[in-house]
C-alpha cells in the first residue's frame, strides 16, 4: 500500500478515535458491566482506544520511514 | 529504626542520586544558551522518550489520579482519553518546527511563531500567557512533593520543609546544567514514576481484594455509581457529557501547546526522533491503568477524605506496607513532581528572557545565561510562596491556563499550514480567543452550554484569526515559503549543529 493511503488510513482511524471517546459514542459504553480482564468497560474503552492509536502511530511510522530513507 | 527514618534516608539517597545525575549531565553541553536553553540540540531518543511522558505526567498525575479514581470514579478516565490524541498533531508539527528551530537558531515558541508573524507585541504577549500558566502549575508540583514529604514523616518534615529540600535540588541540578540536567533526571526520574506506578498498582489490588477482578466486583456491588461514565464531580452528583467530552477536547488541544513540552521540540538531534518519541508515547500514557487501580483500591478501604488528592500517602501509610514500599512509593511521587516541576522552572524563565526581554533589549549571550538563571530563582521563589501558603484553589488556575494554552495552538497551526493568515490577523485571534475564556470562567452563566470555556475561547479565535487575516494585506508568498518550506538544497547548506 502506498504512504498516501497509509497517511489517509492513519487520518481516519484518529478522527473515529476522537468520536468513540466523546458523546454520544461513548455513552454506548458508559456500562462498567461486563468486565474485561477484570477492569469495567468504561475504562477499558479507553485503554483499548490507546492501544489502536499506539498500533497505528507504529504502522504509520513504519511506511514513513521506509519512505524517508529512499 | 523507626519507620520514618528509614524512610527519610531513603527520600535522602534518591535525592542524592537525581542530584548526582543531574550535575553530571551538563557535561558536554556547550555554555550557550543553545546548550542551555535546548541542550545543543542533541537529545536522543530514549531521553526524548522519557522527558516528554515524565514531563507530561506530572505530581498532578501521580496524586491526583488516585485521587479522581477514588472519589470521582470514572470521570478520571477521561486523562485516559486525551493523551494519545493530544499528541499525535505532534507526529506532524514537532518535526517541521524542530527544522525551522534549527536553521534559524530558535529556543523558543514565540520566536517560532514571530519568525513568521512579525511582532514584538505577539511575543510579550506569549511570554505573559506563559508565565502566567507556568508558575501556578510549579506551585502544584512543589505542594505535591511537600505533601508527600509530610506524610511519609509523619509531620516530622513539615510540607514547607519537604518542598524546600526537594526544589532546593532542582534549582541546583537546573542552574548547573540547564535542559540537559532536565533530560537525564527526567529519564531517571520516568522510570521511577513508571516502575513504581505498576508495582504499586498491581500490588494493592491483590493484597486489598485478591485480584484486579475481584476489586472492581467488590466495588460494583457496594458503589456502582463510581464506575459508570461520565463519572461524578468532585461534590458527589453525576458529572455531565458536556464537562466530560470538553475536559478531553479541551486537553487533547492543549497538551503540546504547554511551552514547557513545545520547546522540547528543538532540543531533539533530528526530526526522526520526535516521531519515534510520538510513536511510543502510548506506552507511557498506559502509566496512568496502574495510578487509577490505586485510586479504586483505596475505594471500600479509606472512609471517604476531605481531601481526595491525599489518597495515595494515606492508603499506603494505612495498609501496613513493608517500610520499603513506603520509600519507593515517596521516591515516584518526588519523581513525578521533580521531573514535571524542573522542566516548568526553566521553561518559565527562558520564555521570561527569550520572549519578554530579548525581543526589546540586546543582551549578550552571556547576560541572556545569567538573566535566565535569576529568573529560574525567582520563577522558583514566587512558586514557592505560593506552595506554602494555604487557601489559594490551584487546580482551578491550573484547569483555566489550559484554556488559555489551547489558544496557542490556532496561531502555530496557521503559521504552518495558512500562508494567508497575517500578524495581526494571530493577534486579534489571541486577543478576542483569550477575553472570551476568561470572561466565561469568571461569569460562566453567560455559557450557552456547560461546555470549557477554554472551547468557546478557540470557537471566538479561529473565526476572529481568519477574517482579520483575510481584511489585512497578505504577506510576501516568498518569505513564507523560504520560513516554513525552504527549498532541501539551501538547507544543505547550512551546517548541521
Amino acid at each position: 500500500m502506498s504512504l498516501h493511503w497509509i497517511r489517509r488510513l492513519a487520518i481516519a482511524v484518529f478522527a473515529i478515535n476522537l468520536l468513540a471517546i466523546i458523546w454520544p459514542v461513548a455513552s454506548l459504553f458508559r456500562a462498567a458491566e461486563p468486565l474485561i480482564f477484570g477492569l469495567p468497560m468504561s475504562m477499558a474503552w479507553p485503554i483499548a482506544w490507546i492501544l489502536i492509536g499506539w498500533i497505528t502511530l507504529l504502522v504509520l511510522d513504519h511506511f514513513e520511514k521506509r519512505e524517508e530513507d529512499e | 529504626m523507626e519507620q520514618w527514618v528509614v524512610i527519610s534516608s531513603m527520600i535522602v539517597a534518591y535525592l542524592g542520586l537525581t542530584l548526582w545525575v543531574g550535575l553530571r549531565a551538563g557535561r558536554g553541553t556547550s555554555s550557550t544558551v543553545d546548550g542551555f536553553v535546548a541542550g545543543d540540540r542533541n537529545f536522543g531518543f530514549l531521553v526524548m522518550y522519557f522527558v516528554t511522558g515524565a514531563t507530561v505526567f506530572s505530581a498532578f498525575a501521580f496524586l491526583g489520579g488516585p485521587g479522581w479514581a477514588y472519589s470521582r470514579g470514572a470521570a478520571a478516565f477521561y486523562i485516559l482519553s486525551y493523551g494519545v490524541l493530544g499528541m499525535v498533531p505532534w507526529y506532524v508539527i514537532g518535526p517541521k518546527v524542530a527544522r525551522i528551530g534549527r536553521r534559524l537558531g530558535q529556543v523558543t515558541q514565540a520566536q517560532f511563531l514571530t519568525g513568521r508573524f512579525r511582532s514584538r507585541g505577539l511575543s510579550l504577549l506569549i511570554a505573559l500567557i506563559s508565565i502566567a500558566a507556568l508558575i501556578p502549575y510549579i506551585t502544584l508540583q512543589m505542594r505535591g512533593a511537600g505533601i508527600v514529604i509530610e506524610a511519609v514523616t509523619e509531620g516530622k518534615v513539615p510540607l514547607w520543609l519537604g518542598s524546600a529540600v526537594a526544589y532546593g535540588i532542582v534549582l541546583i541540578y537546573v542552574l548547573v546544567s540547564g535542559v540537559s540536567a532536565v533530560g537525564w533526571t527526567n529519564t531517571l526520574q520516568g522510570v521511577f514514576m513508571i516502575v513504581i506506578a505498576w508495582s504499586l498498582g498491581l500490588y494493592l489490588p491483590y493484597a486489598l481484594y485478591g485480584g484486579i477482578g475481584p476489586m472492581f466486583e467488590a466495588i460494583l456491588s457496594q458503589r456502582p455509581e463510581l464506575l459508570e461514565l461520565p463519572g461524578l464531580t468532585a461534590t458527589g452528583e453525576s458529572w455531565s457529557w458536556a464537562g466530560d467530552t470538553s475536559a478531553i477536547l479541551i486537553s487533547a488541544v492543549g497538551l503540546t501547546m504547554w511551552p514547557h513540552i513545545f520547546m522540547k521540540a528543538f532540543t531533539a538531534r533530528d526530526e526522526r526522533i520526535i516521531r519515534r518519541t510520538v510513536v511510543w508515547f502510548p506506552t507511557f500514557q498506559l502509566f496512568l491503568v496502574p495510578v487509577f487501580l490505586i485510586g479504586f483500591a483505596g475505594v471500600l478501604f479509606v472512609d471517604s477524605l476531605a481531601q481526595p488528592d491525599f489518597i495515595l500517602p494515606h492508603l499506603i501509610l494505612n495498609v501496613d506496607l513493608p517500610v520499603i514500599v513506603v520509600g519507593l512509593f515517596c521516591a515516584g511521587a518526588l519523581s513525578a513532581s521533580m521531573s514535571t516541576g524542573d522542566a516548568l522552572m526553566h521553561a518559565t524563565a527562558s520564555v521570561a528572557v527569550e520572549d519578554g526581554v530579548r525581543p526589546f533589549a540586546r543582551l549578550s549571550e552571556y547576560q541572556q545565561r545569567l538573566l535566565i538563571r535569576i529568573l529560574i530563582v525567582v520563577a522558583g521563589a514566587i512558586a514557592y510562596f505560593f506552595a506554602v501558603s494555604e487557601g489559594i484553589s490551584l487546580v482551578v488556575l491550573l484547569l483555566t491556563s489550559y484554556g488559555i494554552i489551547a489558544q496557542l495552538a490556532p496561531p502555530v497551526v496557521a503559521a504552518l499550514f495558512w500562508r494567508r493568515a497575517t500578524t495581526p490577523g494571530v493577534i486579534a485571534g489571541l486577543f478576542a480567543g483569550g477575553a472570551t475564556t476568561l470572561l466565561l470562567f469568571f461569569l460562566p452563566e453567560l455559557k450557552p452550554i456547560a461546555l470549557h470555556e477554554g472551547l468557546f475561547g478557540l470557537l471566538v479565535h479561529v473565526p476572529v484569526l481568519v477574517l482579520v487575516s483575510l481584511l489585512t494585506p497578505a504577506q510576501d508568498a516568498a518569505v513564507i515559503e523560504a520560513y516554513v518550506d525552504p527549498p532541501r538544497a539551501r538547507e544543505g547548506a547550512v551546517p548541521n549543529r
